[in-house]
């Protein structure tokens, strides 16, 4: 089902309405509902793709990690599981390239650069987009122009019909892996211009499940994965108000949870060593903002955040006769933000932003001799934008500056100082025309994080930061059909350049036991990424499709240019990767078929026989139907996924599930 | 057809002078040799060299490859899925032993034929060593001690494949069998910040009990006996310039320790004379730099600080071996520890003569008296 509804243009609209409408009390006028369907894409600079709504949620997804396979261009590295970690790389980059925003702000991991998108239920998340280069909003914060590519996850945002101030939605997931996953969520219009969203979920899997592989002399070997167990909970309140000329949201995310680490599938007589290594995690963060519309001329927001992170990783000998030394380590990050924005409205057709952001992220350890580091970042943007008739261009520079400072005895990184300009551009031939043409240019660069900075023995503090430098040119072409079963057709492509150097590698110091990080890689890619959606009508069923395709050649330029492996594929990015959607829906029924397939892929950039990872494809299914039970709106949901049981490895030594099943109950009250 | 019997015989009159490590030039002997290394003997001469990749770390792709004397001709691969981490290997009777270490298995496969015979489980396995039907190997799993657990030999029978333990130091690596006692280098390896270990254990291999412990230099890792019986132990150090790594020699009658003060990483022996290469780190320019070394084991001195003589330079040297016929010396090097490496083959005067690119971080090699399959 593709009906496209402009919910963010709804709350910007909103705080206009109440200061320009004007009611005729005298007359009543009831219009019938219509459907808005807007030309979305076509509007973006930047390439962009979204999941949202009941597409997003019809999917057999558990996280945002298996959501966002759907999109091309992008590489999720899955530890296998509900609870191994899920990480994403965007264009080949690397994971530490990829800013991952929250409602708007960015979620942080100064210890290791990387957001574990595992961790985020699809429960209370309304949209998903991931856009490639910056938002092409030159509103926005500084931290925003600073990754080299951005996903935005947006939670829903109270709405109540009419006449209704409280929503009530109680959920169930259980199936395959053991897996018990109630939620509630408790919406509550408090003033006519405040609401409350109160959301929690708790998770329990028992990480259970059978794999095969390959053992020495060719044998196939069935054993089952254990110590995948997952224990998590997950509170978020957010309170949302409108002002007569802005608005103001505020949120607090606390999560928590306790999991094992199956490690890799070693070749192992099956069962026989089990890895009991245990993580337990705390993530809390208070997040606010505030936007207003000053003048006619000026708009503003400030943004603030605290966050805290707290992990303790445990590996104990006495669970595991393969673990030699003992491992206890407990690891404290905290974080606070703040930033403000300022956009001026220059002409009709300029419009003007600065942007300013502070952020002090600090982490104590208690690992031998750690030195805790501090860091300043201060990020300021300078943005302009063109709106001309055929012709939208936005141009921006920032200038990033980073201190940090370490205790015992330990000597901190060198300040840094870069600035990172950006240029995109977009040309519509005709400018009611369905065709878009568009282009970009960007720099950006990624701090080492604390790990490759401080870590004991590891950490190199003399590092650089990584940078990279992108290129792409592509169009959008999307069409309405009148009067026809397909009524929307739409067409992005894209093709693009990136250049990484400085890549942090870790690499041997003197024997295999001691490694360090350092600046040495160096890798060019280049690709071509393909979206293609269309939307039916039939009667009363609607149906929806989505296909994306990417192509992509990603070279380690590391090695020295005499080795035969130069120029290798980097490991993990596979040289064709597709996935396809069709989803639907017919008066009480939903159902969505998806498909994923991953090409071949090596393990490392030495690409031979023995590194290699065969292609793999899984197909899923679900089927909805919608029941009113008294006056309750019930769900009920079953889904199954990797249907043909593909026995599949995403990352090397950590097998897939096969075969799974999911039943889910909603209930809206 | 005279002419030809009489330069056969001429031949083979002149090839008792090629087997020894003076001499030779390029010529592959039918005559069984001893490998000065690991003490087999190899029937058919030098016709073959195994080469063992650990792979990548935390990934399966541990691998052999081979090359074969007659052909010249090197393949990589030949045995693809290993398992995770090898780490040593050895030919013993007609069988492949090889030490997986973080597949925590001793895979057992055909000498000739590398098909997969048998696997044990051995948890944390390194190194091998065999001796009168029984083959031993060293494991770092063994009874939890207040920093890290001890380490122990485990004992497998070659007839009926029953294993027993004997408990050693911290973090045991390689071993030498002289006079029906086992010598287990005791490397602490992961007691960096208690001072690794600095012993050498000494098992009477008729009853499989510790006799007792001899110290060393800290950090001992890789062993070899002399032609004079003494056993050359390379102690890695603490990888800081208070104690770098240094070579020690036992004599196992007299038990007195000498050192000489050469870095070292890995040896191979021909003759009198140990070859030695290292990667030296530098903490203040964190640059890890390889060095070579040759020493007499009659004199216990250092005779020569450099074995390449052409210029060719190698990333990081992982493995040595001289050929104990022609006089060559091939070396490994593990490159990234993460892409493909590199053997090459350097003549006695040190000049290359052949390279080729092998696995991921190559760890080990033998010489095999049959040709490779």
């Amino acid at each position: 089902m593709k009906r496209l509804i402009i919910t963010l243009c709804v709350i910007c609209a909103c705080s206009r309405l109440t200061a320009y409408e004007h009611v005729d009390s005298t007359h009543v006028h009831t219009i019938a509902n219509v459907t808005v369907r807007g030309n979305y894409l076509a509007s973006e600079l930047i390439p962009v793709q979204t999941l949202q709504g009941d597409e997003l949620q019809l999917l057999a997804s558990n996280s945002v990690a298996d959501a966002i396979r759907y999109f091309s261009g992008l590489q999720i590295k899955d530890y296998g599981g509900i609870g191994g970690l899920k990480t994403v790389n965007i264009r080949g980059m690397g994971s530490e390239h990829v800013g991952v925003f929250y409602d708007g702000i960015e979620l942080g991991n100064a210890q290791n650069g990387v957001i574990d998108l595992g961790r985020f239920s699809l429960d209370n998340i309304e949209s998903i987009s991931v856009y490639n280069g910056q938002k092409s909003d030159i509103f926005q914060s500084a931290k925003d122009f600073s990754s080299a590519s951005s996903v935005y996850l947006q939670t829903r945002n109270p709405s109540f019909k009419n006449g209704t101030n409280t929503n009530v939605k109680a959920s169930f997931k259980t199936g395959s892996f053991g897996v018990a996953n109630p939620s509630f969520l408790w919406e509550q219009r408090i003033t006519h211009n405040i609401n409350s969203s109160f959301n929690a979920e708790y998770l329990y899997t028992t990480g259970r499940y059978k794999f095969t592989y390959r053992n020495a002399g060719d044998r196939d070997t069935t054993s089952t994965r254990r110590n995948g167990e997952v224990s998590a909970i997950r509170f978020e309140h957010g309170l949302n108000g409108n002002l007569s000329h802005g608005e103001w949201r505020i949120k607090n995310y606390f999560y928590s949870s306790r999991r094992g680490y199956p490690g890799a599938v070693l070749s192992d007589d099956p069962g026989r060593f089990i890895h009991a290594d245990t993580q337990w995690d705390v993530n809390y963060f208070l997040q606010g903002s505030l936007k207003g519309h000053i003048a006619p001329w000026y708009d503003m927001q400030i943004n603030a955040k605290y966050a805290y992170d707290y992990m303790h990783y445990l590996s104990d000998p006495k669970k595991d006769v393969t673990v030699v030394a003992l491992t206890n380590n407990h690891f404290h990050q905290k974080e606070y933000y703040l930033s403000t924005a300022h956009m001026f409205k220059i002409s009709h057709a300029i419009n003007a932003d600065i942007s300013i952001d502070a952020q002090r992220n600090t982490l104590n350890a208690d690992l031998d001799k750690f030195v805790d580091p501090r860091r300043w970042t201060i990020f300021t943007a300078a943005a302009t934008s063109f709106n001309l008739s055929h012709i939208k261009m936005q141009g921006s520079l920032l200038y990033t500056y980073v201190h940090e400072t370490v205790n015992n005895n330990g000597s901190a990184t060198p300040d840094k100082n870069k600035f990172t300009p950006t240029l995109t551009i977009a040309w519509k031939p005709r400018k009611k025309g369905d065709l878009s043409l568009r282009a970009f240019y960007k720099q950006s660069f990624r701090m080492p994080t604390f790990n490759d900075l401080y870590y004991t023995s590891i950490g190199n503090s003399a590092l650089k930061p990584e940078q990279t430098t992108q290129y792409d040119c592509g169009f959008t072409y999307g069409h309405n059909f009148q009067h026809s079963i397909l009524y929307r057709i739409e067409l992005q492509t894209d093709g693009y350049c990136s250049h990484v150097t400085n890549k942090i590698v870790a690499v041997p110091a003197d024997n295999q036991f001691r490694w360090m990080m350092m600046n040495i890689g160096k890798a060019r890619i280049t690709g071509m990424d393909i979206g293609l959606s269309t939307a039916w009508q039939i009667d009363e069923l609607q149906l929806g499709t989505r296909l994306a395709y990417t192509h992509e050649r990603a070279k380690d330029m590391s090695m020295s240019k005499d080795s035969p492996y130069y120029g290798g594929q980097i490991p993990y990015i596979p040289w064709n990767n597709a996935s396809f959607v069709l989803n639907g829906s017919y008066r009480l029924w939903d159902f969505s078929y998806s498909f994923i397939y991953t090409g071949k892929r090596y393990d490392t950039s030495t690409n031979i026989e023995v590194n290699r990872l065969d292609a793999w494809s899984t197909h899923d299914f679900s089927l909805s139907r919608n029941i009113k039970w008294h006056k309750i709106g019930t769900k009920l949901s079953a889904e199954i996924n990797n249907i043909f049981n593909c026995r599949y490895e995403i990352v090397s030594g950590y097998p897939m599930p096969g075969r799974n099943y999911k039943i889910i109950l909603n209930i809206k009250l | 057809m005279k002419l030809k019997k009489y330069l056969f015989l001429l031949l083979a009159a002149t090839l008792p002078l090629m087997y020894s490590c003076e001499g030779g030039d390029n010529d592959i002997t039918q005559n069984p040799i001893t490998d000065p290394d690991s003490g087999y003997s190899l029937q058919g001469g030098i016709k073959g060299l195994y080469v063992l990749n650990q792979g990548t770390w935390g990934t399966q792709n541990s691998s052999l490859d081979t090359y074969n004397y007659s052909t010249n001709q090197y393949s990589i691969g030949k045995i693809n899925n290993v398992g995770a981490t090898g780490n040593d290997m050895m030919i013993y009777g007609s069988k492949l032993y090889i030490a997986v270490n973080m597949s925590n298995q001793v895979k057992i496969y055909d000498a000739h034929t590398l098909s997969f015979q048998k696997e044990i489980a051995i948890p944390e396995c390194r190194s091998l060593t065999y001796n009168d039907g029984k083959v031993y190997v060293t494991s770092y799993s063994g009874a939890i001690d207040i920093s890290t657990r001890k380490g122990y030999v485990a004992r497998i029978d070659t007839a009926t494949y029953a294993t027993d333990s004997c408990s050693v130091g911290y973090q045991p690596e390689q071993m030498a069998v002289y006079n029906n006692k086992l010598y287990v280098a005791n490397s602490g390896g992961y007691r960096s910040k208690l001072g690794y270990d600095n012993t050498v254990s000494i098992i009477d291999l008729s009853t499989f009990k510790l006799e007792k412990n001899i110290k060393v230099g800290i950090n001992p890792n890789k062993m070899l006996i002399s032609n004079e019986g003494e056993i050359f132990i390379a102690s890695l150090g603490n990888y800081t310039s208070a104690h770098p790594s240094k070579i020690f020699v036992l004599n196992p009658t007299t038990e007195n320790v000498d050192s000489i003060s050469a870095n070292c990483g890995c040896m191979s022996r021909c003759g009198d004379s140990i070859y030695v290469c290292s990667n030296d780190y530098d903490y203040t320019t964190w640059v890890s730099s390889p060095s070579y070394h040759i020493i007499n084991t009659k004199t216990h001195t250092v005779v020569a600080n450099k074995i390449i003589t052409d210029g060719t330079t190698l990333t990081y040297p992982s493995m040595i071996k001289v050929n104990s016929i022609t006089h060559d010396i091939i070396i490994g090097d593990a490159y990234g520890n993460v892409n493909s490496g590199e053997i090459y083959c350097f003549s006695k005067a040190g000049v290359l003569k052949w390279k080729y690119a092998t696995g991921v971080s190559p760890i080990a090699m033998l010489f095999t008296g049959f040709t490779p399959k």
